[in-house]
C-alpha cells in the first residue's frame, strides 16, 4: 500500500502544469532528437543540463527523463520509414519496420511501434514501480561470469536472427567483434590496431557502422536494383493505420515478453534498449510458428523490438535509484545532473527524496502516453514522407547520414568511416551476408570480452569457472544447445530440400 | 545468375580468411598474457582463428549452390552505384578542406545534377537550400559545432 500510496502522491505532482509542461517539452525534444541519427539521448540530456540547472530538479529531472525515452519513441519513425535508425535500438525496428513500409504499411508499422513502445514503457515504470528493490538485489549477483553467459547468449541469436545463412551470420559477428577490439583495449588501456590514426583510439562507434551498412549500403542496393521501389507509395489516413483490436490482440503475448525481457535487461549495466532489442527480436523470431516471416515485414517483429527497448528504460532507472549505478550514457548523464542539483543517486535516495523520486516515476507514465498520442497523430505526416518520388529521398536520406554521422564526435573522419561502411553495406547485401550481426556484436564486444578476460582473471585461468556459477553455467548451456538445435534444423530442412530438388529432377 | 552471386559469396569470404589471418598476425604482436590475466593480444587471436575457421566452411558450402545470395534482377545496373560511391569518397575526402556546408551543398547539387539529370541551376538551388536547413537545425538549434573548411565557412 505504501507504494500505491507514493506513486499516487508522485502521480499528483507529475500532473501539475509546470511538471506537465516540462514533461512535454521533454518527450517533444526526445522524440526529435531520436528522429535524427547521430543527435542521441545522452548528447542531447548534456546539452539540456546547462538550461535546466536554474530550475528544480524535479523539472529537470522530468524533463530529461522525458528525452531519454521519448528517443526511443522517435528512432522507430526513420527507421521505418528511410531503414535509417534514429537511436541505436531502432536498428532492430528496421527490421520489420523498413520491409513493412515498403510493402506500403507504413503507417500500420508506425503505429504498432507507438503501441509496443507504450505498453514497453508502461511496463518498465510499473516494474520499476513495483519491483526496483527485488531487480536490483539479483542483478547485483551479475558478475563477470554472469555477464559474460548473458552477452553469449546476445551472440547466439545471431544465428537464430538468420536461419538461412547461419555460418554468414557468425563470420559477419566475428568482423562486429574485431572492429569492437579497435582503438583501447577495454582492460590493460594499450592500443590496439588503431594504425596510428588517433581517430581510432576510441574506437568505431555502433551508430557509424549501423547507419553505413543498413541506410548508405540500402541507397547503394536500391539505386543498383531499382525494381522494388515502385511498391513504396502509402496513402494511409490514421484511422486506416490504427491496427485492429484483433491485431492488438494478437501482439499482446509479443508485447508482455519482450518488455519483460527489456526492463531485466535494462536493469544489468551496460546492457541497455539495443542489447534487449536484439534479444527480444531473436527470442520472438524463435518462438513464432512462422519464422520465416521475421525480416520481411513482420509486425511481430517491430512491437517486439519497441517493446524492449522502451521495457529496458523503466529497468536502466533501477541501479540508478536503487544503487546509485548508472547502467547507461544517459542514465550517466541524469546521474550526473542529480549530483548537480545536490542530490546523491543510491538507496538513500528513495527514502530522503520520495516526492522527488515518485514525482518523476508518475510524469514516465504521463509522458509514455504523451508520447503514444504524438507518435500516433504524427503517422499521416510520416506517412506522407512515403510518397515523395525515391529520386528526391534518397539524396535526403544520404545527407540525413552525413550530418547526423558527423555531429556524433564532431570529426571528418567519422564521414569517411560512413562511406566505408555504406559500401560495405551493399557488397554483403549482394553477397547475401546479414549485417544486422555485425552490428550486434559490435555493440556487444566490449561488453563481451571485459566479461571473459575479468572472468579469467578472478579464476586464475581457469575457463571452468563459467561453467561452476549457477546462472552463467544456465545462460551458456541455453546458448550452446539453442545454437545446437539451430544447426541440427537447418540441416535437416537443407536435407529435405536436397531430396525434394532430386525428387523434382527424377520426374 | 546464381552462379555470379556463388563467386561474390566465395569472393567475400576470400576476403574474411585473408583478414581473419591478418588479425591472427596482428593479434601475436600485442601481448597474450601478462601477470594478471589475458592481455590485449588474447581476445583477437582467438577471433582471428575463429573467422578464418567460419570462412573456409563459407567458401566449402558455396560450392552448393545457395539460396541466400542476393539475386539478380533484369533491371540491375552498376552505373549509379558507383558514381554514388565516387561522390561520397570524394565528398569524405573534400569535407576538411571545403568545410561542412560548402561540402554539403556541392555533394547535393552533384547528386541532383549528375546523378538524377536536374538542371544546374535548379540543383545548386537544392543544394543551398539543403546547407542552410543544415545550418538551421544542427548548428544554430542543436549547437553541433560546424566543420570549418580552408574558405572559413
Amino acid at each position: 500500500m505504501d507504494v500505491l500510496s507514493n506513486l499516487m502522491a508522485g502521480l499528483e505532482a507529475a500532473i501539475s502544469p509546470m511538471n506537465l509542461l516540462f514533461c512535454f517539452i521533454g518527450v517533444l525534444l526526445g522524440f526529435i532528437v531520436g528522429v535524427l541519427p547521430g543527435v542521441g539521448a545522452p548528447g542531447a540530456i548534456g546539452m539540456m543540463i546547462p538550461f535546466v540547472a536554474q530550475g528544480t530538479p524535479t523539472e529537470s529531472l522530468i524533463l530529461m527523463a522525458g528525452i531519454y525515452y521519448g528517443a526511443l519513441y522517435g528512432g522507430a519513425s526513420t527507421a521505418v520509414l528511410i531503414n535509417v535508425p534514429g537511436e541505436n535500438a531502432s536498428i532492430v525496428t528496421a527490421f520489420d519496420g523498413y520491409p513493412l513500409a515498403r510493402q506500403g504499411k507504413a503507417g500500420k508499422a508506425l503505429s504498432m511501434a507507438a503501441l509496443g513502445s507504450l505498453f514497453g514503457g508502461t511496463f518498465s515504470v510499473i516494474g520499476l514501480t513495483i519491483l526496483a528493490p527485488v531487480v536490483a538485489e539479483f542483478a547485483l549477483r551479475f558478475g563477470p561470469p554472469e555477464l559474460f553467459g548473458l552477452v553469449f547468449l546476445g551472440l547466439i541469436t545471431i544465428a537464430w536472427l538468420a536461419e538461412k545463412a547461419m555460418v554468414k551470420a557468425l563470420l559477419m559477428a566475428c568482423l562486429g567483434l574485431l572492429i569492437s577490439t579497435m582503438g583501447t583495449d577495454v582492460v590493460t588501456g594499450q592500443a590496439r590496431f588503431d594504425f596510428g590514426l588517433p581517430e581510432l583510439l576510441d574506437g568505431i562507434p555502433f551508430v557509424i557502422a549501423a547507419v553505413g551498412l543498413f541506410a548508405v549500403g540500402e541507397v547503394l542496393y536500391n539505386l543498383y536494383d531499382p525494381t522494388p521501389q515502385g511498391q513504396v507509395s502509402d496513402r494511409t489516413s490514421l484511422k486506416q493505420a490504427l491496427p485492429s483490436l484483433r491485431e492488438m490482440a494478437s501482439c499482446i503475448p509479443t508485447m508482455f515478453r519482450c518488455a519483460a525481457l527489456g526492463f531485466f535487461v535494462g536493469t544489468l549495466p551496460g546492457a541497455g534498449a539495443t542489447v534487449s532489442a536484439f534479444l527480444a527480436y531473436g527470442m520472438e523470431k524463435r518462438l513464432a510458428k512462422d519464422p520465416d516471416r521475421f525480416g520481411q515485414g513482420a509486425v511481430e517483429g517491430v512491437v517486439a523490438a519497441q517493446a524492449a527497448d522502451n521495457g529496458s528504460t523503466g529497468g536502466a532507472f533501477v541501479p540508478l535509484f536503487t544503487l546509485g549505478i548508472p547502467g547507461s550514457a544517459s542514465t550517466a548523464m541524469l546521474a550526473g545532473a542529480l549530483i548537480m542539483f545536490g542530490l546523491q543517486p543510491g538507496p538513500d535516495l528513495m527514502v530522503e527524496q520520495p516526492r522527488f523520486v515518485w514525482t518523476v516515476i508518475g510524469s514516465m507514465y504521463v509522458g509514455n502516453i504523451m508520447l503514444a498520442l504524438l507518435s500516433l497523430g504524427i503517422i499521416p505526416i510520416l506517412t506522407w514522407l512515403m510518397r515523395i518520388r525515391y529520386e528526391w529521398l534518397y539524396p535526403l536520406i544520404i545527407v540525413l547520414c552525413l550530418i547526423g554521422t558527423y555531429a556524433l564526435r564532431n570529426q571528418a573522419f567519422d564521414v569517411a568511416l560512413l562511406v566505408l561502411f555504406g559500401i560495405l553495406g551493399f557488397l554483403f547485401r549482394k553477397g547475401g551476408y546479414p549485417p544486422a550481426p555485425l552490428v550486434l556484436a559490435l555493440v556487444l564486444g566490449p561488453l563481451l570480452e571485459r566479461a571473459l578476460r575479468r572472468t579469467l582473471i578472478m579464476s586464475g585461468g581457469d575457463v571452468t569457472m563459467l561453467f561452476t556459477r549457477p546462472i552463467s553455467a544456465t545462460l551458456i548451456i541455453i546458448a550452446l544447445l539453442g545454437l545446437a538445435i539451430a544447426l541440427w534444423q537447418r540441416r535437416q530442412q537443407e536435407t529435405a530440400e536436397r531430396r525434394e530438388r532430386q525428387t523434382a529432377g527424377g520426374k | 545468375m546464381q552462379r555470379l552471386t556463388f563467386s561474390f559469396e566465395q569472393a567475400i569470404a576470400l576476403g574474411f580468411l585473408v583478414l581473419g589471418g591478418a588479425t591472427v598476425v596482428g593479434a601475436l604482436g600485442l601481448t597474450y598474457t601478462t601477470e594478471f590475466g589475458p592481455g590485449p593480444g588474447f581476445f583477437p587471436l582467438w577471433l582471428g582463428i575463429g573467422m578464418m575457421a567460419l570462412s573456409l566452411l563459407v567458401i566449402r558450402s558455396s560450392s552448393v549452390p545457395s539460396e541466400v545470395g542476393a539475386e539478380d534482377s533484369p533491371g540491375t545496373s552498376w552505373g549509379k552505384p558507383l558514381r554514388l560511391t565516387a561522390g561520397l569518397a570524394a565528398m569524405a575526402a573534400l569535407l576538411p578542406f571545403l568545410g561542412l556546408l560548402l561540402t554539403i551543398s556541392l555533394f547535393v547539387a552533384w547528386m541532383f545534377h549528375r546523378l538524377e539529370r536536374l538542371s544546374l541551376l535548379k540543383s545548386i538551388l537544392v543544394g543551398a537550400a539543403t546547407a542552410f536547413a543544415v545550418y538551421l537545425v544542427f548548428e544554430v538549434w542543436l549547437g553541433v559545432p560546424p566543420l570549418v573548411g580552408l574558405l572559413g565557412i
